[in-house]
């Protein structure tokens, strides 16, 4: 109970401070978040998970490496989505691997790394003849997941140079200048 | 009922013109009791989310959809953001009936919405006080430019605007705090209009931001905007005017100000023996307790609609339709501005350029239209707020690690965009109306208000006027894609709302006289929007705070 608590606290005051979420109790930090309108199986939670790191690795970033959106991307979803956008995204979380399996052959579960991005590619490419459920789960993974590293600490004080106090405004600087200027602030 | 202590002076609503009042006043040696409906906001001790890095937020400044749902009408303001929502009210914290759709944008605490304003501040010219007699509308103002010249200057000089001295007639300059910096595409806009137009001229568009502090503002304990555009979550470095930061504080050190949080003014109480106010009733927001609170004068700032609202309710035998209404016109005569028309394009030849962090102003086209008479097919006039803009890419096509290697480019931009939008006067019309609502009440018994305030075709004229011609303005400056938008918003979500107890000099015709008295009652101010006789074009904020200091030097001066 005392480290049920603990960790509570540890994601309460992660979320607070915008620490990212570390994979290695994603799961857990999950069901912290109290997810009003989604109630997902482990394997559910693998695929999702699964799509959201082919779809933008960014964990190839050294700095980046322990982290996942996973449980931003659910987070949005339950509290952002109005209720026919999250049947549709629950629905395809639901029919994923089954989907998969009669489109291709072979349920997403059971692809390898190549057989997943030709999937994914077509999806991305909007050629795949597929349910709107499936592209539901696609274009939210992928939207939410892509909004996580770049709304992310790292993201905004690295290649936004977000200050917040002192900030500055220049308007009309030119693109070599700026490049130069963020070099300096590296 | 209990009776409370005598002051001199009672302002109703601690917002950006009640504190005006207060701080003249206070300023020389009245004592004053101020009144807010809502909590206290102290400046620094109570902006919870000021230093809150984006980051921070769980969705992000997004808001839930369960938050959107029981607040749909405080959602539809752009301002209304995660880390800025404790400033507005809450939807129910005064249910109001819509006659017809209008979205009431309320800030419920001392500061009122001073605290989210967007801090655009311009002087309204003579053209401007004159166009109900050039355009023949409404009834004429009892004051000219020259009447409140001065005391836009006082205004101007103690709370720091940032602005050019453009020299034009139809924006008169004032007293400045210097300009920051225009985007490139602003400029060559600029450039562009000026090549082309005698009568129209792209500006820095003045706002109340400090960018050279002078003794005045550190004396205020304010200091230099830092540029940190999240500024209605309060600025903890006072960079920008509000009341919290600025004129309330100043009030409180004179130590003639008895601040009130957590009174809601019910009426104003008439003594029908010397004819005059003898005070104010309020009821407790937590106690429900009522109380009468007594002075020689009474202020009314609680905003427009509020402010007519309370004259509605404050009724005696002599004035049972609600003080000072004896010509039938108090709620009448309402307006707002006309914030539907924009129209947007892409800027290409810029592709070389962008901005570096973040401004908390733009640039602006001041009126051009119907100056001396409505000769352009419709009444009243516009100006354009024109915002320009680079943003980096965020939706990238691709998948996988090219996306991650997109996404971490400095070069990822989209083109330069543009989106001017019409800032458009209103004819005030009797049909544009408030009142009270003869059953319902509120949880404190106050009667609901009812609001009846709708669009008409002069106002559909006008944004087809404004589409044609900067659909011109937008081919001469090399701009593409060019998109007329209607956003068919109701009209509230300007948050200018203005009337409903307007100046005039007959009083068979307005309820308050050139010095924002009652015709009838002479002890009692009206100097926030409700005022107003007309709405010109200019956001609003810095004429009813020069109105309000007119006011309460008016009073002073009767005093003696
Ligand atoms: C997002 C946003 C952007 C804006 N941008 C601009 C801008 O750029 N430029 C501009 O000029 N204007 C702008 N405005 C409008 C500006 O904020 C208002 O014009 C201005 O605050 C009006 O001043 P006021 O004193 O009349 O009302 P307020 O500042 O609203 O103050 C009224 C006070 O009265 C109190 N009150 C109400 N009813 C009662 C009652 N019954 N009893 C006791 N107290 C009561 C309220 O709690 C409040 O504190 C903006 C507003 C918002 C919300």
């Amino acid at each position: 109970m005392k480290r049920r608590n603990a960790v509570r606290s540890l994601v309460i005051f992660s979320l607070g401070a915008g620490v990212i979420y570390s994979c290695k109790d994603r799961y857990e930090a999950i069901k912290l978040l109290n997810l009003k309108h989604l109630e997902i199986a482990r394997n559910e939670l693998d695929i999702l998970d699964d799509l959201s790191r082919m779809i933008v690795p960014f964990q190839e970033i050294i700095e980046l490496k322990d982290h996942t959106a996973l449980p931003f991307v659910l987070n949005m979803v339950d509290k952002l989505n109005d209720a026919t956008d999250r049947q549709l995204f629950i629905k395809g979380y639901r029919t994923f691997d089954t989907e998969t399996a009669s489109l291709k052959g072979k349920a997403y579960s059971a692809m390898n790394k190549v057989e997943k991005d030709l999937l994914l590619t077509e999806l991305n490419e909007n050629e795949l003849d597929a349910s709107p459920a499936l592209y539901q789960v696609f274009n939210t993974v992928k939207l939410r997941s892509i909004q996580y590293l770049t709304t992310s600490e790292y993201y905004q004080r690295k290649i936004n140079y977000y200050e917040m106090t002192p900030s500055r405004f220049y308007g009309d600087v030119s693109l070599m200048d700026l490049n130069n200027m963020n070099d300096e602030r590296d | 009922m209990m009776r409370e202590t005598r002051y001199e002076a009672i302002v109703i609503g601690a917002g950006m013109s009640g504190s005006w009042v207060a701080k003249e006043l206070c300023d020389k040696g009245v004592k004053t009791l101020m009144l807010d409906r809502g909590p206290d906001v102290k400046h620094l001790k109570d902006y919870p989310t000021a230093g809150k890095y984006p980051w921070e937020y769980e969705l992000r400044g997004a808001m839930s959809t369960s938050h959107t749902e029981a607040n749909p009408i405080a959602s539809r303001c752009y301002a209304y953001k995660d880390g800025a929502t404790h400033f507005f009210a809450p939807d129910d914290a005064q249910p109001y009936i819509q006659m017809q759709p209008f979205d009431w944008i309320k800030g419920y605490q001392v500061g009122g919405k001073s605290l989210m304003w967007a801090r655009q501040t311009q002087r309204w010219s003579q053209y401007d006080f004159s166009t109900p007699d050039t355009n023949e509308f409404g009834i004429s103002w009892p004051i000219a430019y020259q009447d409140l010249a001065p005391w836009y200057s006082h205004v101007e000089e103690f709370i720091g605007i940032s602005g050019e001295q453009d020299g034009l007639d139809v924006l008169p300059d004032g007293v400045f705090q210097p300009p920051k910096e225009i985007t490139v595409v602003d400029k060559h806009l600029r450039h562009i209009v000026k090549e082309n137009y005698k009568d129209r001229h792209v500006i820095y568009a003045r706002c109340a931001h400090l960018t050279d502090p002078k003794e005045i503002h550190r004396e205020q304990g304010r200091g230099q905007c830092q540029n940190r555009t999240i500024c209605e979550r309060g600025c903890p470095f006072g960079g920008y005017f509000s009341a919290n930061s600025s004129t309330i504080p100043w009030a409180l050190r004179t130590g003639n100000l008895t601040l009130r949080a957590n009174s809601v003014v019910h009426s104003i109480v008439y003594d029908e023996a010397t004819g005059k106010a003898e005070g104010v009733k309020v009821i407790d927001a937590n106690s429900k307790e009522e109380k009468v609170y007594y002075a020689d004068v009474v202020f009314l700032n609680a905003g427009s609609i509020n402010s007519t609202a309370i004259l509605l309710n404050s009724q005696s035998d002599r004035y049972p339709n609600g003080l000072g209404n004896d010509n039938g016109l108090l709620g009448k005569y309402c307006g707002f501005h006309n914030y539907r028309a924009r129209i947007s394009a892409t800027c290409p030849g810029f592709e070389d350029k962008v901005v570096d962090g973040r401004s908390p102003t733009n640039v602006y086209m001041p009126r051009y239209v119907n100056l001396d008479k409505d000769k352009d097919g419709f009444k009243g006039a516009y100006g354009v707020a024109i915002y320009t803009a680079r943003y980096r890419k965020q939706e990238i096509e691709a998948i996988g690690e090219d996306l991650v290697k997109d996404l971490m480019k400095d070069k990822n931009f989209h083109s330069w965009s543009i989106i001017s939008m019409m800032m458009g006067e209103t004819i005030p019309k009797e049909t544009n109306s408030i009142a009270l609502d003869p059953k319902a009440v509120d949880q404190y018994g106050i009667p609901l208000v009812q609001i009846n305030i709708g669009y008409d075709e002069n106002d559909e004229k006008m944004m087809e006027h404004f589409y044609h011609e900067w659909e011109k303005i937008y081919k001469l400056a090399g701009f593409t894609n060019v998109e007329r938008i209607d956003t068919n918003q109701a009209p509230g979500l300007d948050i200018h709302e203005m009337g409903g107890a307007r100046m005039g000099k007959d009083p068979k015709t307005s309820i308050l006289n050139a010095n924002n008295q009652l015709h009838a009652v002479d002890n009692v101010y009206v100097s926030d929007g409700a005022c107003m006789t007309s709405t010109s074009y200019q956001n609003p904020s810095l004429t009813y705070m020069a109105l309000a200091a007119r006011a309460a030097n008016h009073y002073m001066k009767s005093r003696v």
